[in-house]
C-alpha cells in the first residue's frame, strides 16, 4: 500500500487577535487511509477544518506554518478546493440552499467542475445517488432540502463529495446531528466506500465510537494542540498522554 | 410543485372578489358617514343658499333619498360598468377627469420607481459584500437620511438648489425630459432609502448562514454563490415591499404634484377633499386600492414562485 | 454611543417643548408688517418671515405641535390596537371572525389613502389628521399585537402558568404583558418619525393644521412662495422637521438591534 502523503500540515498557527487558537498543529494525512481526529468541543478542530479549506473568519489569522496538499500550498484560489478536496459537514439540514432542488445542487457542483448536458448531469448524480444507498433517485432530486431528513439530506452530502472523484474528503463531524441508527449508517457507508473508492479521509469528531469503527491513524487535539498521533491501535490500547487517557475512560 | 403553486395561485384569486367588495363597501360607506350632506355641498358650490327644501329635492333627484343599500347597489353596478359618477365640482364625469390626470402621476411614480430599484440595488448589494468599508457606512447613513427627509421639503430644497441657483432644471410644471427629473428625483430618494436599507440587511444576514460556506467548498465561484443564491434569497423581503412602495408612491406623488406644480391626479384629489367633491374622492382610493391589492397578489405569487417554504397560512 | 446622544438631545428637545411658551424670544403669532424678512440678529435667532413674525419662537412652538401630536397619536393608536388586541385573541367565535376579515381588507388599502379618505370625510384640520392618523395606524397595530399575542401565547410558559390556574386579567398582567412591551416600545419608536412627517405633510397640502398654527409643514406651505428670495422661511422648519426623525430613527433603530 502506498503511503504517500497526501495532506501536510506543518507548524500551523492561527491567532483571533492575541489569543491562540490553534498552536503547532503538525498533521499529516496518509493516502488510502483515515486520519481521524478527536476531540472536546472548544479544542480547535473546527477551526482546523476551516482552515484547511480555506474558509477562515476574517477575525481568524494564519500566523505561521503551511498546509501543503500534494506537496503544494493551499490558498483561497485553489482550484483544489471542491473538486480534489471536498466536504462533508456537520450539519446537514443548514448546509443546503433551501429554495433550490437537490438536482439544482448537484448540477451546480458539477458544473463547477464538468462540462455536460442536463441529461449527462442528471444521470451522474442518479448513479451517486444510488451509491449512497438512495434509491428512490428521482422523487429526491425533485425535491426541496427542506422536505427530506438529516440522514437522507447526509448521505447527498457524501454524494456530492464523491461527485468529482476527490483525492481527499473532510469530514467534519458527519454524525453528531444524527440519531443513532442514521450515525451507525452512516458510519457503514463511509467504511464502505472508503474501500471501494479507496478515498483518503480526514474524520473530525468528539465521537470515539467513530473514531473506532472507522479511523486508520488517530490524532489528539486538545486546547488547540496535538497531544497525541498514532495508528487507531497504539491509539486505544498504549495511549500515552494523559488526556488521551481521561478521554478512553470518560467512554464508559 | 407546480400543482400546489397553481393551488395557491387560484386560492389567492378567488379571495380577489370578496376583498374588492370589501374595499367597495368601506369606500361608500365611509363617504356616507361625512357631516356635511352631499346635497347641501353641491348646492354651496353651485353658489346656491341651501334651504330645507332645495336639499330635499336635490336628493331625491340624486337618488340619496333611498335606502343606503339600495344606493349601494346602484353605485356598485355604475362602478362595474366603469362609470364612477359626477364630479360636484365640475359637473363632469370623474372617470373621464381621473383617466386624464392618471398618467401624469402614473408616469411619475413608474420611473420614481425604476429610478429607486436602478440606484438602491447595486448599493444595497455592495454594501453588504464589503461590510467594515467605508461605502458600507457611508451607504448606511444615507440610507437612514433619505428615510428622514421630509419629501417636499427635500423637493424645495432640490428646487432651490438645482433650478434656482444652478439654473439647470425647470422649477415647475411638465413638458419635457427636465422637467421629470427633480419630481422623480423627489420621490424616489426616500425609497432608495428604504430598499438599499432592506437589501442590505437581508444580504448580510444571507451571507452568515452556513449554506454559502459549504458552497464555496463545493467549489462554486463568488460571483454564482451571490448572483444565483443569496440573490433570490434577498429578493423575497424586498418583493413583499412593494406593495407598501406603491401606497407610499401614490402618497408621496400627492405631496410632489403639489411642489412642482405636476398635473396629476394627486393635486386634484387635495383640490376635491378641499371641495368635498366626495365622487371624486371615492373613485380615487377604490382605483387605488383595486391596483393595491393586485400588485400585493402579484408580489405574493412572485414570493411563491421564488421561496417554495412560504405557506398561505394567513389566508385561511 | 451615538445612541446615548440622540436620547439625550431627543430629551432636550422634549423639555425644550414642554416649557416652549414660557422660552419664546418673541410672541409667534404677532403680526408686524414692517419687520418683515429680517435677517437673523439677537432679537430674532433665526430672522422674521413674511408677515414679520419670528421664526425661531415659531418653530419651537410647533415642535409642540408636530411632536406633541405625533405622540398623542401614538399612544391613543398603542392604547387602542392593545385593547382590540386582547380582545380578538381571547374571544372565540364571532368577533374574532370579523376583525380578522376586517383587517384583511383594510390593510389592502395603502393606509395612508385611507387616512386621506377619512381627513375628507371630517374636513382639514389638526382634529382630522389626528383621527385619521390614529385610526391607520390602529388597524396596523391592532394586528401586528394580535399575532404577537397569539404566537405567545403557544410559548411554553404561558401554557404552563394556565395549567398551574392562571387565568384572565392576571395571566395578562403578569405574562403577556410584559413580553408584548419590547414589541409595542420599537413599534411606538419606530413610528414616531413617521407619525410627524406625515403630519408635517398633510399641513403641508392643506388638509392639516391651518394658519395661523406654526406647525413646520405649514410653516413651509406658507413660505414656498417667497422660496426665491427668502428660502430662510423653508429652510428651518424643514432642517427642524429633518432633525427631530432622523434622531428618532437613531434611537428606534438602535434599540430594536437590542
Amino acid at each position: 500500500m502506498q503511503t504517500d502523503i497526501l495532506l501536510n500540515i506543518e507548524n500551523l498557527c492561527i491567532n483571533i487577535g492575541q489569543e491562540k487558537v490553534l498552536k503547532n498543529i503538525c498533521l499529516q494525512a496518509k493516502r488510502g487511509r483515515i486520519l481521524g481526529i478527536i476531540g472536546e468541543s472548544g479544542s480547535g478542530k473546527s477551526t482546523l477544518c476551516r482552515a484547511i479549506m480555506q474558509q477562515l473568519p476574517p477575525s481568524f489569522q494564519q500566523t505561521d506554518g503551511d498546509i501543503l496538499f500534494n506537496e503544494y500550498p493551499l490558498t483561497k484560489e485553489s482550484t483544489d478546493i471542491g473538486t480534489a478536496i471536498t466536504s462533508i459537514l456537520q450539519n446537514p439540514m443548514m448546509a443546503f440552499d433551501t429554495i433550490q432542488t437537490i438536482e439544482g445542487h448537484f448540477f451546480e457542483t458539477i458544473k463547477a467542475k464538468y462540462k455536460m448536458k442536463p441529461i449527462q448531469m442528471r444521470q451522474l448524480a442518479e448513479r451517486y445517488l444510488e451509491k449512497v444507498q438512495l434509491y428512490d433517485t428521482h422523487r429526491i432530486l425533485k425535491s426541496y432540502p427542506f422536505e427530506l431528513s438529516g440522514g437522507m439530506l447526509q448521505r447527498i452530502m457524501i454524494a456530492l463529495a464523491l461527485i468529482s472523484k476527490p483525492q481527499l474528503i473532510i469530514a467534519d463531524e458527519p454524525t453528531t446531528a444524527l440519531d443513532m441508527i442514521n450515525q451507525h449508517n452512516i458510519v457503514t457507508l463511509l467504511k464502505t466506500l472508503q474501500s471501494q473508492e479507496q478515498l483518503t479521509i480526514l474524520l473530525i469528531t468528539h465521537d470515539l465510537g467513530v473514531i473506532a469503527a472507522l479511523a486508520d491513524d488517530v490524532a489528539v487535539i486538545h486546547n488547540g494542540e496535538i497531544v497525541e498521533c498514532a495508528d487507531v491501535y497504539t491509539c486505544f490500547d498504549s495511549p500515552k498522554h494523559a488526556y488521551t487517557k481521561q478521554l478512553l475512560e470518560a467512554r464508559l | 410543485m407546480k400543482k400546489t403553486l397553481w393551488l395557491f395561485c387560484l386560492k389567492r384569486l378567488a379571495s380577489l372578489p370578496i376583498i374588492l367588495l370589501g374595499v367597495s363597501l368601506l369606500t361608500f360607506f365611509l363617504m356616507r358617514i361625512v357631516p356635511i350632506e352631499p346635497a347641501e355641498v353641491i348646492l354651496r358650490l353651485s353658489g346656491v343658499t341651501p334651504t330645507t327644501e332645495s336639499i330635499r329635492s336635490l336628493e331625491k333627484e340624486m337618488g340619496l333619498n333611498l335606502p343606503l343599500f339600495e344606493q349601494y347597489w346602484l353605485w356598485l353596478k355604475d362602478v362595474l360598468s366603469l362609470q364612477f359618477g359626477t364630479s360636484f365640482v365640475s359637473k363632469l364625469p370623474v372617470a373621464e377627469e381621473l383617466l386624464s390626470k392618471f398618467p401624469a402621476t402614473v408616469l411619475l411614480a413608474i420611473n420614481s420607481f425604476v429610478l429607486a430599484l436602478t440606484i438602491s440595488v447595486p448599493s444595497g448589494i455592495i454594501s453588504a459584500l464589503y461590510p467594515y468599508s467605508l461605502i458600507n457606512k457611508f451607504v448606511r447613513m444615507l440610507s437612514i437620511i433619505s428615510v428622514s427627509l421630509p419629501t417636499f421639503w427635500l423637493g424645495f430644497m432640490l428646487i432651490y438648489i438645482f433650478s434656482i441657483q444652478l439654473n439647470l432644471f425647470p422649477t415647475n410644471g411638465t413638458g419635457s425630459l427636465a422637467h421629470l427629473i427633480l419630481p422623480t428625483c423627489t420621490l424616489a430618494i426616500p425609497i432608495i432609502g428604504l430598499f438599499t436599507q432592506t437589501i442590505q440587511t437581508a444580504m448580510t444576514q444571507e451571507l452568515t448562514k452556513p449554506y454559502i460556506d459549504y458552497a464555496y467548498q463545493r467549489g462554486l465561484s463568488k460571483k454564482t454563490i451571490i448572483m444565483k443564491h443569496v440573490l433570490k434569497h434577498t429578493l423575497t423581503p424586498l418583493l413583499s415591499l412593494f406593495g407598501l412602495t406603491l401606497g407610499n408612491l401614490m402618497a408621496g406623488a400627492i405631496v410632489v404634484e403639489q411642489v412642482f406644480s405636476w398635473p396629476g391626479v394627486g393635486r386634484y384629489l387635495i383640490e376635491s377633499i378641499i371641495n368635498r367633491d366626495y365622487p371624486v374622492i371615492q373613485s380615487y382610493v377604490l382605483i387605488v386600492a383595486t391596483l393595491y391589492v393586485c400588485i400585493n397578489l402579484c408580489t405574493d405569487i412572485l414570493q411563491r414562485i421564488f421561496d417554495p417554504r412560504i405557506k398561505e397560512s394567513t389566508y385561511d | 454611543m451615538i445612541k446615548k446622544i440622540c436620547l439625550l438631545l431627543l430629551s432636550l428637545i422634549g423639555i425644550i417643548s414642554l416649557f416652549a411658551p414660557w422660552i419664546v424670544p418673541n410672541d409667534p403669532y404677532l403680526i408686524d408688517t414692517t419687520k418683515r424678512f429680517f435677517n437673523p440678529s439677537w432679537q430674532y435667532p433665526l430672522g422674521t418671515d413674511h408677515l414679520g413674525r419670528c421664526i425661531f419662537s415659531r418653530i419651537l412652538i410647533g415642535m409642540r405641535y408636530s411632536v406633541g401630536s405625533a405622540l398623542i397619536i401614538q399612544l391613543i393608536s398603542s392604547g387602542f390596537s392593545l385593547a382590540i388586541a386582547t380582545i380578538v385573541t381571547f374571544r372565540q367565535g364571532i368577533t374574532k371572525k370579523i376583525f380578522i376579515r376586517l383587517w384583511d381588507i383594510l390593510l389592502s388599502f395603502p393606509i395612508i389613502i385611507l387616512a386621506f379618505a377619512l381627513i375628507s370625510v371630517f374636513g382639514p384640520g389638526l382634529r382630522s389628521v389626528i383621527i385619521a392618523l390614529v385610526f391607520a395606524q390602529t388597524i396596523y397595530y391592532s394586528r401586528i399585537f394580535h399575532n404577537a399575542m397569539i404566537s405567545l401565547s403557544e410559548m411554553n410558559y404561558i401554557k404552563a402558568a394556565r395549567v398551574s390556574g392562571t387565568t384572565g386579567i392576571k395571566l395578562l398582567k403578569t405574562h403577556f404583558i410584559p413580553h408584548i412591551l419590547p414589541t409595542l416600545y420599537t413599534l411606538l419608536s419606530l413610528d414616531l418619525g413617521k407619525v410627524i412627517l406625515e403630519i408635517a405633510g398633510f399641513s403641508f397640502i392643506g388638509l392639516g393644521v391651518q394658519a395661523p398654527i406654526p406647525e413646520w409643514g405649514m410653516m413651509i406651505d406658507e413660505g414656498k412662495q417667497y422660496m426665491r428670495q427668502y428660502p430662510a422661511l423653508i429652510i428651518y422648519p424643514g432642517i427642524s422637521i429633518f432633525m427631530i426623525v432622523l434622531l428618532l430613527h437613531q434611537v428606534g433603530v438602535k434599540k430594536h438591534a437590542n
